[in-house]
């Protein structure tokens, strides 16, 4: 059915009104139905969906090598003196004496190797605990061999690093020492504490504004209602398709935010439709005006974010199904409980205060500049471009930072430890620097072997009993437990000034070597760099079906252009804040993207339905923007004002995830607004083909 | 009169060259296979302490600190002497004038028990010189000469490389 076309419901609305109890009953029985069957499994950190894609991890697993946590624990003190050693001393005994720690890296628990010598006839290879020092020694000694106790301490030596290493992630919360410290951890899911409290303080925010807005509870009731059925029937339907219970937290958000604009388009025509028309009318208007773009905004949502479900991976497929089921669900929703529900009721007074701006938008943009919306256009394609050379070539580029904890812990097999391995790993060491620029020290079999050899004035050359005696020093010593076990060697590398994601890409096209990722935020980088392009791509080509079936939808190729256009451009400008925010990516920002898709997808339909609708029927350019901000403009700039301020509100939560979801997604639906109040309307018009007044 | 300054000259070109020779005095070490045949000469005269399958021969004083350093590390460590068997041989150097206690020591009954005592448990003895033993002495003396033994403690490794090894 064309945009011009206007079905009859008639017949439907008098079936709904006849049923209304009926149906309402009936979606109460579903919802408790669903309530008491299905148990998400709610979780806050993305990592588990990541983790359970990783390639990565697949291959350390394989190997049966345990994958480790490492937090860095930063010390701050004013002056670094004998006093505050031994307190730092106790810092790292208190550590290790966790049961849940591992290994604690530390200037205190460093060594120094060196060629202990009383004259040229006699002399010892040595390492020793450079804690065994004094404080003016100690600092005096990293001044002049600084390169591996950098990581350690700064040059003031007001700053000392603890790098905890742990089986599972540890909260370091109350230590016993004084000492001033923060600490990087892990994001690691925590357990969900008032989840329930966080959905309803949501539901009585989008409730309170609905009042404030139409002056009603009746609005703010049925929001609540059509909004908490759609989550409901989204999640328990994915459950039911997918078999996957574990939902991050963020993720009914999508569905929060698509059924609340979804509602808004059905609600906001009954509630000013009863201004003018016979009320019992009005449900009848507001089927018939909403019906069709209504499915088609479901339509070209699941057929646009469709082809993501074949895509293997947990992430993409429930990211794609929020969208596709929640508007399925919303649509289905809002023609069969939404009317029954609003038989019940009546306005009085139907007035919205948003109405004036309609007519505002609508003058200013009749004489909008080509020139700049050219310039405009040509900007955002010149981002998308650079997005797709990023994406395509440059992917790691992506991730900046996003390896928080500045070190990566990396494990070779080995069969024999002779010359011709530790030449590998000294080329690996060796290349890994020349390749990337800024990488720090790097602590490993290799580079402790041949410290030991140049300690050793007997060796000098690294031959086969230079070998032979450095790996003679390492067990008499007893530093091998951190380098080497039964079957593999330990690498560990610190970044320093070099790009943590353009080192994991690096190492894993390394080939001369067998390399495996041990540490989780590695393995997480390492699985979200190969997730990356898949990702991007999806996205891409969703954006580009959604244009195609606008095309399609409203007979014209210059719509698919304006709808791959508008919804791209709070996707390319917000790509564009995350790249100069060195924002790393992550689920929370696909779900912001999924969510600005969704909206922006939806408000193409609906302005250009109301808009060639209205051409269709002879108004003028400038009447028919005036009637497509009336009746699709203002319940975007409602649905948009309300997510952005929910989602802002997410801020207070305490939850990471949370909080980055809230601050995305806030800046992406205010980006999709002004998208669909400044550019959308304007390109309709430089798109109009039917004759000008 | 003339020769007077030629002759000053001459020996402080002698006294450079001395000098000179004796700063970048390069210890050319022995290759393995080489030093191997004549340590095996002697071997028989080595104190053997540990039961590990990597051989380590080892040249040391007993009044030398490192050595003593040396020789106390291992003898703590009963992982060290698991993985390794270690052959030691007392072998002077000249300032140190231990000549009497290598004697003693090689001249006592339980020659590893005394070097113990003496490099790492510290009992004071009084040591006298025994010429049962000075054949032997003089014998490691000759092939640390032939090898270029010019520290204490040396060490020469005698292995196969390291491979994967089952857990202890």
């Amino acid at each position: 059915m064309m945009y011009y076309n206007t079905p009859n419901v008639n017949g439907y609305v008098r079936f709904i009104q006849k049923y209304r109890l009926g149906i309402i009953g009936l979606f109460i029985i579903f919802a408790t139905v669903a309530l008491s069957f299905y148990r998400p499994h709610l979780v806050t950190s993305d990592e588990l969906f990541w983790l359970k894609e990783s390639k990565e991890l697949a291959r350390t697993e394989a190997k049966e090598y345990s994958t480790t946590y490492v937090a860095r624990l930063s010390v701050h003190i004013d002056r670094f003196n004998n006093g505050k050693k031994l307190e730092l001393e106790a810092l790292q005994k208190e550590l290790e004496n966790s049961k849940e720690i591992d290994q604690v890296d530390s200037l205190f628990s460093a060594y120094y190797i060196y060629n202990d010598k009383s004259g040229d006839d006699s002399s010892l290879v040595k390492a020793v605990d450079v804690q065994k020092m004094d404080a003016a020694t100690l600092q005096q000694f990293v001044r002049e061999v600084p390169e591996p106790y950098k990581q350690f301490t700064d040059t003031s030596f007001s700053t000392f690093s603890f790098f905890i290493h742990s089986k599972s992630p540890i909260f370091i919360e109350d230590l016993d020492s004084h000492l001033q410290y923060t600490i990087s951890q892990p994001n690691e899911n925590k357990e969900i504490t008032g989840y329930l409290g966080y959905l309803i303080l949501i539901f009585s925010v989008v409730a309170l504004f609905f009042r404030m807005v139409f002056k009603n509870f009746i609005s703010a009731i049925a929001g609540v209602v059509v909004i908490g059925l759609t989550l409901i029937g989204t999640f328990s339907f994915i459950y039911l398709v997918t078999g996957i219970s574990e939902i991050h937290v963020a993720m009914p958000l999508i569905a929060v935010s698509i059924a609340m604009v979804d509602y808004l388009y059905f609600y906001y025509r009954w509630h000013v439709t009863q201004y003018k028309i016979d009320p019992e009318r009005t449900i009848q208007k507001t089927l018939n005006r909403n019906l069709v773009p209504a499915y088609w905004t479901s339509l070209i949502t699941a057929l646009g974010l469709g082809g993501l479900l074949f895509i293997d991976s947990d992430i993409v497929k429930i990211l794609s199904l929020s969208v596709i089921i929640s508007s399925v669900m919303g649509y289905i929703i809002n023609i069969t409980f939404l009317p029954a529900f609003l038989s019940f009721f009546r306005v009085k007074h139907p007035k919205v205060s948003f109405g004036r701006f309609c007519y505002t938008f609508a003058k200013n943009e009749m004489h909008y500049n080509k020139t700049y919306l050219v310039l405009f256009l040509s900007a955002t394609l010149f981002i998308m471009s650079v997005g797709a050379y990023q994406l395509l070539v440059k992917t790691n580029g992506l991730f900046a930072n996003s390896v928080s904890h500045g070190v990566m812990i990396l494990k070779t097999p080995y069969d024999v430890i002779d010359l011709d391995y530790i030449e590998k790993l000294q080329t690996f060491e060796q290349k890994l620097h020349e390749e990337n620029e800024g990488v720090g020290e790097v602590t490993s079999l290799a580079s402790i072997l041949e410290m030991l050899n140049v300690a050793n004035v007997q060796t000098k050359t690294f031959d086969e009993q230079g070998l032979m005696q450095a790996l003679f020093f390492l067990e008499l010593y007893e530093l091998e437990p951190k380098l080497i076990d039964e079957e593999s060697v330990t690498i560990k590398i610190n970044f320093e000034d070099a790009d943590p994601m353009e080192v994991v890409a690096w190492v894993q096209k390394y080939k001369d070597l067998d390399l495996y990722f041990i540490d989780k935020e590695t393995l997480l980088s390492s699985a979200k760099l190969n997730k990356t392009v898949l990702l991007g791509m999806s996205l891409s080509t969703a954006l580009i079906i959604i244009g195609l079936i606008m095309g399609r939808i409203f007979r014209s190729k210059e719509m698919v252009l304006v709808g791959f256009i508008v919804n791209a451009i709070p996707i390319a400008w917000f790509g564009l804040i995350v790249k100069v925010l060195d924002i790393p990516l992550s689920l929370e920002v696909l779900i912001a993207m999924t969510i600005a898709v969704g909206l922006a997808s939806d408000a193409t339909i609906h302005f250009a339905f109301k808009y060639f609708r209205s051409r269709y029927f002879g108004r003028t350019q400038k009447h028919s923007l005036e009637i497509m901000f009336f009746y699709s403009g203002v319940p975007v700039i409602i649905g948009s004002l309300i997510l952005a301020l929910v989602f802002a509100s997410l801020n207070f939560t305490g939850i990471v995830s949370l909080e980055l979801i809230g601050t995305y997604s806030s800046l992406l639906i205010m980006m999709s607004l002004i998208t669909d109040l400044l550019i959308l309307p304007v390109m309709l018009l430089a798109i109009d083909k039917f004759n000008r007044y | 009169m003339i020769f007077k300054p030629l002759y000053f000259l001459a020996l402080l070109c002698l006294l450079s060259l001395r000098l000179l020779s004796s700063e970048t005095e390069v210890h050319q070490k022995v290759p393995l296979a080489i030093a191997l045949p004549y340590l095996q000469t002697i071997e028989t005269d080595a104190i053997t302490m540990g039961s590990g399958p990597v051989k380590v021969y080892v040249f040391v004083d007993p009044y030398c600190p490192h050595s003593r350093n040396f020789l106390s590390l291992i003898a703590e460590s009963k992982k060290m002497r698991m993985r390794y068997t270690y052959k030691i041989f007392l072998y002077t150097l000249p300032r140190m004038q231990s000549e009497v206690m290598v004697s003693y020591i090689y001249g006592s009954p339980k020659p590893l028990a005394v070097l113990l005592d003496v490099m790492v448990h510290g009992v004071d003895v009084t040591p006298y010189s025994s010429k049962q033993h000075q054949e032997k002495i003089f014998k490691i003396a000759a092939v640390a000469k032939q090898i270029d033994i010019y520290k204490r403690p040396y060490l020469i490794m005698v292995k196969k490389p390291k491979k994967k090894r089952a857990k202890l």
